[in-house]
């Protein structure tokens, strides 16, 4: 999720049919300019080198939990629609040897291709969290581009995060395990909201984190865009590693 | 740009490179793609530019590393976004979505996503885009 202004001009994004590193190109209608939706960065054409400013959002996360949470939340409806039935490519998750429309050209033999990660970037670092170093239900303290994070996840709400763990000058530790699905600093005690990073109840209840844009993505998507990537989580070590 | 002649030349194999690149597509994931193909067309404009048929904006040739798989715009991305209340939303508890939040918050059906995949939304006044 991005903002679509650059430089007080608002963009709108249309689908351009062309897809860089098995990824949507975007275009948009001002400019012609082309955009990568995975990274926001501008590909070609005339606004080409500048990134749209990232949203945080929550992808995936189970339509049950967000009714829960957000009783008064606002959902997307087209032509009548809020949902759709078919799930058009579950047979392409399915398949661990089918890396896109177009197999990509250098494979990172690191970790396997369809290996589920969560990709974050802060400045010129890039990192992937695979999803089963994080757990089901946990989260592990890493550092990214020197600044503390958590990054969690819960199978059951389908919800990721990524959350700065510096508060007010205290860097907080967080409990491998989410505690009735939020997250629990051992550093004061504190429960967050998973999907928020709103303290809920302990000391620093009312603060907040602050949220670190990711993509939940196929570790061969997430490395034909960030080779030097580095990698949390593989055989139990932390940090990176180059090819 | 191609000169005139160029351009002339480029629409002969307009009609067999936009045949080719349905079979790729169609190849790719025909029940996916077959739902997105109504009314559109693709313009080959020499050089691999392609052209939105809806507004005419000119796309610049492929970057490299990239691939050609669907003519400009067929996949209708949401520009007038409609929404409704929770309470009113008809959606499978185990559907997933896309959550932002701003001084409210929104959900976007991730199987509804896969056939329009961008939409161009505003958010507490602020334009943004969510993708998929």
């Amino acid at each position: 999720v991005y903002r679509r202004r650059i430089d007080d001009r608002v963009l709108t994004f249309g689908v351009s049919g062309m897809l860089l590193h098995n990824a949507l190109l975007m275009f948009d209608r001002e400019t012609g300019t082309l955009w990568s939706h995975l990274t926001g960065e501008a590909m070609a054409g005339p606004l080409k080198g500048r990134r749209l400013p990232a949203l945080t959002s929550i992808p995936q996360v189970k339509w049950r939990v967000v009714q829960r949470e957000f009783p008064a939340a606002l959902v997307l409806s087209v032509d009548g629609a809020e949902d759709a039935a078919a799930d058009s490519y579950a047979g392409y998750r399915a398949d661990p040897q089918r890396f896109g429309v177009r197999p990509p050209q250098r494979r990172d033999e690191r970790l396997p291709g369809k290996e589920l990660v969560i990709g974050a970037r802060l400045g010129a670092t890039a990192k992937a969290y695979l999803t089963s170093a994080i757990g089901p239900d946990g989260a592990v303290n890493d550092t990214l581009a020197g600044v503390p994070v958590v990054v969690a996840r819960s199978e059951a709400a389908g919800a990721s995060a990524v959350y700065g763990r510096e508060l007010s000058g205290k860097v907080l530790e967080f409990e491998p395990r989410l505690v009735g699905g939020m997250l629990r600093d051992r550093t004061t005690g504190t429960t967050w909201n998973l999907l928020t990073g709103l303290g809920q109840g302990g000391p620093l209840a009312g603060k907040r984190l602050t949220a670190v844009p990711f993509v939940n993505v196929y570790w061969f998507a997430w490395a034909d865009y960030y080779p030097d990537t580095e990698i949390y989580g593989r055989s139990g070590v932390s940090g990176g590693g180059r090819r | 740009m191609p000169g005139r002649l160029g351009r002339f030349t480029a629409r002969a194999w307009r009609i067999p490179l936009a045949a080719g690149l349905l079979l790729m597509a169609v190849a790719a994931d025909s029940s996916w793609w077959r739902s997105h193909l109504r009314n559109q067309t693709v313009a080959a404009q020499g050089s691999g530019h392609l052209r939105s048929q809806r507004d005419g904006v000119t796309l610049p040739p492929a970057p490299p590393g990239a691939s050609v798989v669907l003519p400009a715009d067929a996949i209708r991305a949401v520009d007038r976004p409609h929404f409704v209340p929770a309470a009113r939303a008809r959606l499978n508890p185990d559907t997933p979505v896309i959550l932002v939040r701003g001084q409210e918050a929104r959900a976007y059906s991730l199987p509804l996503l896969n056939r329009y995949e961008i939409v161009n939304d505003t958010l507490d006044g602020e334009p943004i885009a969510v993708t998929w």
